[in-house]
């Protein structure tokens, strides 16, 4: 068989199944249940602020919001504090007057505690007056994780926190120490997220990223650091949508555990894009957890609680994040924002309002009734209801409305409009997961520069870090699962038998075998014979192994019966001859998607006197097959018979058992007819044994026949024509008589005595069954004698292996020119072998 | 950076690989310990090609060996190419002792290297390196040394191992995936690759400023 058509069958590359079930997937799934074994978590304190700025850049240092504090090193004058004369005159809440310039000295002097981390001033006159700024505590914080080395205020720091916001004027009094000299401040957390709205309201920048306004901003939040901590942070990133400007500071602490920085940004004001309203965010990994704070400013007004839920929508949906460095980001799927894993911080001026009058408000204020008056937030309400910023958190809200207040008064509106005060201001989290504690979620009273009021939250957030050994050791036991799994889905089989062992193998005498496949497997299997030749074409004549079916599918634990058919062609002989004995071939059974099984297929080839050459036969002096001693005569030396020993024992039986079979019957229609196939094998069989014929089982017409039969394949398919291709055209052209017999004459040796042989026949018969007899045999001979290939397409027609059934293709098209030109060239050669004849009979 | 990347994103590099050698050296039984872990005292041998799958990590990326363990009997020599085509990585096996399977190995990596794809990882394995544990080095037939020699001078990988004892089994898949040149294969894998679209730029419909 052609190995090297074998060799290009292709193997599949790739496994369906495991297509089927992509191993991110099982990754990702197999990883999320492992989480626990290669993750620890470290606690990271987060400081946000938001601040509706109210058009402008603040005038007031930003430390207070900041640090909770004021720095030491500035002067009373640089501090402009809140008009004492201002009153909240409609409520009748008490004034921030006592928001005095000393009160910064006084706290800063002494009555922080030793961790100052969050270095809140414990004692701020303002906010003990009226209750307006105070800090929260909590409960949850006895238990919150304090093993940070800063920034964390132990419980008993809020206990004294909390403690403080109740305690009354009497601080006012503390506020007469003598000022000691200042400490620097204590760095308020590991990370710094601002979120400022209304930076700039002046239309021109509703797109536009404005550098100077950036540049002012940075300049003020490291003014509100001071010179102390302000060497210790590093700007993550900073980002501008109009009003809206959100930055972000590491302390150098957590700065080389940040990575993939990103950030994004969707306008949804006017017209649904541009940026007086939306959100500017900035997306970071701290350690191996992803930490997202979007800064945004919502739809405004009192009855807008509507749109402001679609505003929070509309910005999960279109917020996607650009790779600082401007390369690509990995998880870019929607929605971006809730990834799950990914820690989110929202907060800004969301401008969600209390559901109730101005004077019920105020009065709730005078009353301190904070929880009361939450019962009508509409942020709360979305939250409860689901119609926004489902699954997020906030600390409990302590503090008073930060809006909207007369600018430079902590008066709440007393404008025309009466604005209800409301809770504008606001910072949420959400993560399925880690804990966020809030530590701090104040407000700050003593800024006027604007209607609202800053807001600055503490949290300590849970972020986790993978352990790489431990990371890598689930991975690999993850895909060993999933190998484990996408090996057991490969398809299998067993097939009933990998060596074929067909004994003795002879010409045109058919094998069959059966092996059984049957599916072992999972799945179903389709399977095919790799090795299968394709189509029938002229160069498969020397096929002499077919399988049948050639391909097939098996549910699981089916079976297939597979037939091997061996036949032998006299083409197929040919090589078989030359070869020797050996006769073995290797099937390749392939299971697609899966293995390929080898089926050897293993015969000892009996030779044959069948698609030899004359001269072979002549050498060989006796049967093919007896011929065991080594005897090839050497060309020069005279051939041992000038005619094959074969012809002549065929030809002597014609001539003693066969002359009364009509030339017509004998001859014709190439002997194909059904039911001699034995006699046929006994016929060669004793030609290649050397044994005689045998007359008994070859008595009578049958007999006749198969020996007729064997006589012509022998003309058919011997290796070189009796008349040589050369040779033919001369023989063609000459006429009857001496051109002929000087053709004749041409001929090599043993070729020119077999023709002598045959032509003798020929007369033999015609003699004994009359002149009609010449046509016959002119017609059967002629192409035999002076053999012209087929036409290039066409399969063998009447030929030999339409006898085994074989290879029984059909012109494909009418009668072609290359047709009619070949029937032509029969045409001549059988008038040529009349003229033989008669050339014979004459001489 | 500390950040380590996850790999969840990975989809594995697919890697075809080839077992060659002597019948009986060991190829399936090295196949099997790696894939399932298990070892088989009294193996069959193989006949046709077994195709298996497995995962391996390297760095960031998850290679997906598709592993064709071919038939070692000299009868389907002849075969052989239709599984070492294509093959990005070849593991060539001999046994420490028979010197006459270390000969075959290096016939195999001559045809490999003449006909196999052009830039082929191979590996050289001298398996069944138990038996000199257990027997000692008269068992011997290849010396390391010699092996190790061969194989820097053609360009190979080397190892001894054992698929009974499990030695070398694992490092040797590893080292393979590490010399795998993924850079190539991903360039050819991905070349029409879309780029990610970063901007969302539909407005949506105007509507009215509720500022
Ligand atoms: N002691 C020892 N025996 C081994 C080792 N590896 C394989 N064997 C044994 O060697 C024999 C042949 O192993 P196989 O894995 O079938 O060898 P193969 O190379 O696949 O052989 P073919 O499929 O015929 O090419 C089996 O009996 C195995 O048990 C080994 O590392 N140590
Ligand atoms: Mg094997």
């Amino acid at each position: 068989m052609d190995r090297s058509r074998v060799a290009s069958v292709e193997l599949q590359d790739s496994n369906p199944v495991a297509a089927a079930t992509d191993t991110s997937t099982w990754l990702h799934h197999g990883l999320k249940k492992r989480r626990a074994t290669f993750t620890t978590r470290k606690p990271v304190s987060v400081w946000i602020g938001t601040w509706n700025v109210g058009g402008a850049i603040p005038s007031a240092p930003l430390d207070h919001w900041v640090l909770g504090r004021s720095l030491a090193h500035r002067s009373k004058s640089k501090r402009p504090p809140l008009s004492v004369s201002t009153s909240l005159s409609a409520s009748g809440a008490s004034p921030g007057s006592d928001d005095s310039p000393d009160t910064t000295n006084l706290h800063d002097a002494g009555l922080t505690s030793p961790l100052v981390a969050n270095g809140p001033p414990r004692l701020e006159l303002a906010h003990l007056l009226d209750g307006s700024e105070s800090v929260t505590s909590f409960e949850s914080l006895l238990s919150s994780a304090s093993s940070l080395d800063f920034s964390v205020a132990t419980s008993d720091d809020l206990r004294r926190d909390s403690l403080a916001s109740t305690v009354s004027t009497v601080s006012s009094v503390t506020a007469a120490k003598p000022p000691l000299p200042p400490r620097p401040p204590a760095p308020p957390a590991e990370i710094l997220a601002f979120g400022f709205q209304e930076v700039d309201v002046s239309t021109d920048v509703y797109f536009a990223h404005d550098p100077a306004t950036i540049l002012d901003l940075k300049a003020k939040i490291i003014d509100g650091l001071g010179p102390h901590l302000e060497k210790q942070y590093a700007l993550v990133s900073i980002k501008q949508l109009a009003g809206m400007i959100v930055a972000v500071l590491a302390h150098e602490s957590v700065v080389p555990y940040i990575t993939e920085v990103e950030s994004g940004y969707v306008g949804c004001g006017i017209m649904g894009v541009l940026g007086n309203k939306g959100a500017v965010a900035i997306r970071f990994k701290v350690f191996d957890t992803r930490i997202c704070l979007v800064n945004s400013h919502l739809a405004a007004d009192q009855n807008q609680a509507e749109r402001r839920d679609s505003d929070f929508h509309e910005i999960c949906r279109r917020l996607v994040f650009k790779r600082e460095d401007g390369s690509s980001c990995q998880t870019n799927d929607l929605p971006l924002l809730f990834l799950s894993r990914t820690m989110v911080f929202w907060f800004g001026d969301l401008n969600y309002r209390l559901e109730s009058t101005y004077n019920d408000v105020l009065a709730g204020i005078k009353a301190s009734r904070v929880p009361h008056l939450l019962q009508r937030d509409q942020l709360g309400h979305s939250i409860r209801t689901g119609r926004a910023f489902a699954g997020f958190q906030e600390a409990p809200i302590t503090f008073h409305p930060t809006y909207k207040f007369d600018p430079g008064t902590n008066r709440y509106d007393t404008s025309e409009k009466q604005r209800t005060p409301a809770w504008c201001d606001r910072i949420l989290w959400r993560h399925p997961t880690l804990n966020v504690t809030p530590v701090k979620y104040r407000s700050h009273m003593r800024y006027g520069d604007s209607d609202h009021k800053p807001v600055s939250a503490i949290l300590t957030v849970e972020t986790e870090v993978i352990d790489q050994d431990k990371y890598a050791l689930a991975v690999k036991e993850v895909l060993r699962e999933h190998d484990k799994w996408e090996n057991e889905f490969i398809p299998e089989a067993s097939v009933s038998e990998q060596l074929i062992d067909l004994g003795e193998v002879k010409v045109l005498k058919p094998v069959v075998r059966t092996v059984e496949l049957r599916n072992t497997g999972k799945i179903p299997v389709s399977w095919f014979f790799a090795s299968a030749r394709p189509t029938p074409t002229e160069d498969d004549a020397d096929q002499w192994m077919w399988t049948e079916p050639s391909k097939g599918y098996l549910e699981p634990g089916e079976r297939q019966s597979i037939t091997i058919r061996i036949l032998v062609s006299p083409v197929a002989a040919r090589n078989l001859n030359h070869a020797g004995s050996a006769l073995n071939d290797i099937l390749i059974l392939r299971l697609e998607h899966g293995r390929d099984f080898f089926i050897s297929v293993e015969g000892r080839w009996l030779k044959t006197c069948l698609a030899q050459s004359l001269q072979s036969l002549c050498d060989t002096g006796g049967a093919v097959r007896v011929d065991a001693e080594p005897q090839n005569g050497t060309s020069s030396e005279e051939p041992r018979h000038s005619v094959p020993q074969e012809l002549q024992v065929l030809s002597k039986f014609i001539l003693a058992h066969a002359m009364d079979v009509p030339a017509r019957e004998l001859w014709g229609n190439n002997g194909e007819e059904a039911g001699d196939e034995a006699m046929l094998e006994t016929v060669l069989d004793s030609l290649d044994t050397g044994a005689p014929l045998d007359e008994a089982r070859l008595a009578g017409t049958a007999g006749a026949r198969s020996v007729a039969r064997v006589m012509l394949l022998m003309f058919e398919y011997l290796e070189v024509p009796v008349i040589p291709d050369q040779d033919q055209e001369m023989f063609v052209a000459s006429a009857e008589g001496s051109p002929m017999l000087e053709a004749v004459a041409h001929l090599p040796v043993v070729h020119r005595a077999t023709l002598l042989h045959l032509l003798e026949l020929c007369e033999s018969l015609i003699d004994k069954q009359g002149p009609d007899t010449l046509a016959v045999l002119a017609e059967v001979f002629g192409p035999l004698v002076m053999r012209v290939p087929l036409p290039s397409g066409l399969a063998t027609s009447g030929s030999i292996s339409s006898v085994a059934g074989l290879n029984t293709a059909t012109p494909m098209t009418s009668p072609s020119k290359e047709m009619k030109r070949y029937r032509t060239k029969i045409q001549a050669r059988q008038l040529a072998f009349a003229r033989l004849v008669q050339t014979l009979q004459n001489s | 950076m500390s950040a380590p990347q996850p790999p969840a994103a990975g989809t594995p590099v697919q890697v075809k690989l080839v077992l060659l050698g002597q019948a009986a050296v060991g190829k399936s039984s090295l196949v099997l310990r790696f894939v399932r872990n298990e070892f088989q005292e009294n193996r069959e041998p193989t006949i046709g090609a077994a195709f298996l799958t497995q995962k391996c990590k390297v760095d960031d990326k998850i290679v997906k060996f598709e592993i064709w363990d071919t038939a070692g009997q000299e009868r389907f020599h002849s075969l052989a190419p239709m599984y070492y085509r294509n093959a990005l990585a070849a593991i060539v096996v001999y046994d420490v002792t028979s010197a006459q399977s270390f000969d075959k190995a290096k016939s195999w990596v001559k045809e490999l290297q003449l006909q196999g794809s052009p830039n082929v990882v191979i590996a050289l394995a001298g398996n069944k390196i138990d038996i000199i544990k257990s027997e000692g080095e008269g068992a011997r037939e290849v010396p390391a040394d010699e092996a190790q020699a061969y194989a820097n001078e053609a360009g190979l990988l080397f190892f001894e191992t054992s698929a009974k004892d499990g030695t070398g089994v694992e490092a040797i898949f590893n080292d393979i995936a590490k010399k795998i040149p993924f850079e190539q294969i991903l360039a050819k894998a991905n070349a029409p690759r879309q780029g990610v679209n970063l901007h969302e730029a539909q407005p949506t419909p105007p509507q009215n400023c509720a500022c």
